[in-house]
């Protein structure tokens, strides 16, 4: 009874609170600190979803047969131990097995785009694109591949000097503080208990602000809202009536809401914001950690008894 | 291990000035000078650094030196990144959606985040309803 309670708190309770709160704390002055609160949350509570299955799922195992002798665990003491019914044992499996399959595909899609990306020196490179439309992207190389800060022509074009160099500030920022590590844990999480999925724009958004802090601290909050804004309102101007349209954030642009907190800075809620993520993520940890240890007494009772 | 750190950062600088230099040169329509390049750069460097680099980008095919009556220009080189370049445009169209190593500098906007947009650009005043939290 307490493993199914426990095991519908993580993997439901767990991730709408956490998201709801992602939600929440998105106007930020510390956009690093919640990226990387936010990030961690979503880790514990995807292995949390990963370990709550397992736990339903461990006393079809305990039946079968050569599971069973191996633990010399007799069936209708897993019964009597660990009254979870048999199909929802079963379900519980299959949906773990399921889910290990996504976040595998997840990690394998992105070795497939590292080993198309060129390669190159060790040292971060600038690729200029000749391309009128105004874009800048930061990619990661995963140390297989050197960094690279990829612009158009187009943006250099469109850009004064200081603007150039808060753009480059900007994409060195997601680069130095590994952004894509913090991105690839969140999909794996996202994997692991699609729920998850709701939290993603709000990661998004709170990397794209925190590399903006990091320009702004570079240059200043004009600035960097000034080249973001006019990157954004250019690139849509080059773009209008041609085919491919840059993709959306799932609310929108989160452009507009990025310029706003660079130039008026939102208040700072930082302590606020972290004890509410730290309760979260210890909760959430508690629960794991539980759920674990009556998953263990359980097996310890068998094996005694057995 | 100490040093190691420290050559790795090292070139990890050198690199970034490699970067903004380029940069320089690829916004400029002309050639340009050490002495051009070293003023447009946004941070301070000193001559030797800047010519420095540009020797070093000049080794790399990565720009072009003309000899000229008021000393050697530099241009950013075009040609040889042509096929870098084609191999990142295939990259991008077929990176998708969910690809976390890539991170784009702004994402589109909807009509009315345009003119939300243009708003505070140029009135500079805070967004109606904005998150007051």
């Amino acid at each position: 009874m307490i493993v199914s309670v426990l095991a519908t708190l993580i993997a439901v309770a767990g991730p709408l609170a956490i998201c709801a709160l992602a939600a929440r704390t998105r106007a930020s002055i510390r956009p690093d600190w919640t990226a990387v609160a936010l990030a961690g949350a979503m880790a514990t509570l995807g292995l949390g979803t990963l370990g709550a299955l397992a736990t339903l799922a461990w006393p079809l195992a305990a039946r079968l047969g050569f599971v069973a002798s191996y633990g010399a665990w007799s069936a209708g003491m897993v019964e009597h131990l660990a009254p979870v019914p048999m199909p929802v044992s079963l379900a519980a499996f299959v949906g773990g097995v399921a889910m290990v399959a996504r976040a595998v595909r997840v990690v394998s899609r992105e070795v497939r785009v590292v080993r198309r990306s060129p390669p190159g020196s060790e040292v971060e490179e600038l690729t200029v694109v000749e391309d009128p439309t105004p874009f800048a992207h930061a990619v990661y190389g995963w140390r297989v591949r050197p960094d690279r800060l990829v612009v158009s022509r187009g943006l250099l074009d469109t850009l004064d000097e200081q603007e150039r160099a808060a753009v480059l500030a900007h994409e060195r920022s997601h680069l130095r503080n590994h952004h894509a590590v913090l991105s690839l844990s969140a999909e794996m999480a996202i994997a692991l208990n699609p729920l998850l999925a709701r939290c993603r724009a709000g990661l998004d958004f709170s990397l794209e602000r925190w590399a903006d802090e990091v320009a702004a601290a570079a240059t200043d909050r004009s600035t960097v809202a000034h080249a973001v804004g006019r990157t954004a309102l250019a690139q849509m101007q080059t773009l209008r009536g041609s085919a491919p349209r840059p993709r959306m954030g799932l609310d929108g642009s989160s452009v507009p809401a990025r310029v706003d907190a660079l130039l008026f800075p939102p208040p700072d809620h930082r302590w606020r914001h972290g004890a509410a993520y730290g309760s979260l993520m210890a909760t959430s940890a508690v629960l794991v950690l539980v759920g674990l240890a009556h998953a263990e007494s359980i097996v310890d009772v068998l094996q005694r008894g057995g | 291990v100490e040093r190691r750190k420290a050559a790795k950062s090292g070139r990890r600088r050198s690199g970034e000035l490699e970067a903004d230099v380029l940069a320089v040169l690829w916004a400029s329509e002309v050639p340009l000078t050490p002495k051009q390049v070293q003023k447009k750069l946004d941070r301070p460097l000193a001559y030797t650094t800047v010519a420095t680099i540009l020797v070093r980008l000049g080794e790399k095919g990565m720009v072009e030196r003309t000899r000229t009556p008021r000393g050697y220009t530099y241009r950013a080189v075009i040609e040889e990144g042509e096929h870098i370049t084609e191999e990142f445009r295939r990259l991008l169209a077929r990176a998708g959606d969910h690809t976390v190593a890539l991170r784009s500098l702004v994402d589109g906007l909807s009509p009315d985040d345009e003119l939300e947009l243009l708003r505070m650009l140029t009135e500079g005043r805070p967004a109606a309803g904005s998150d007051a939290e």
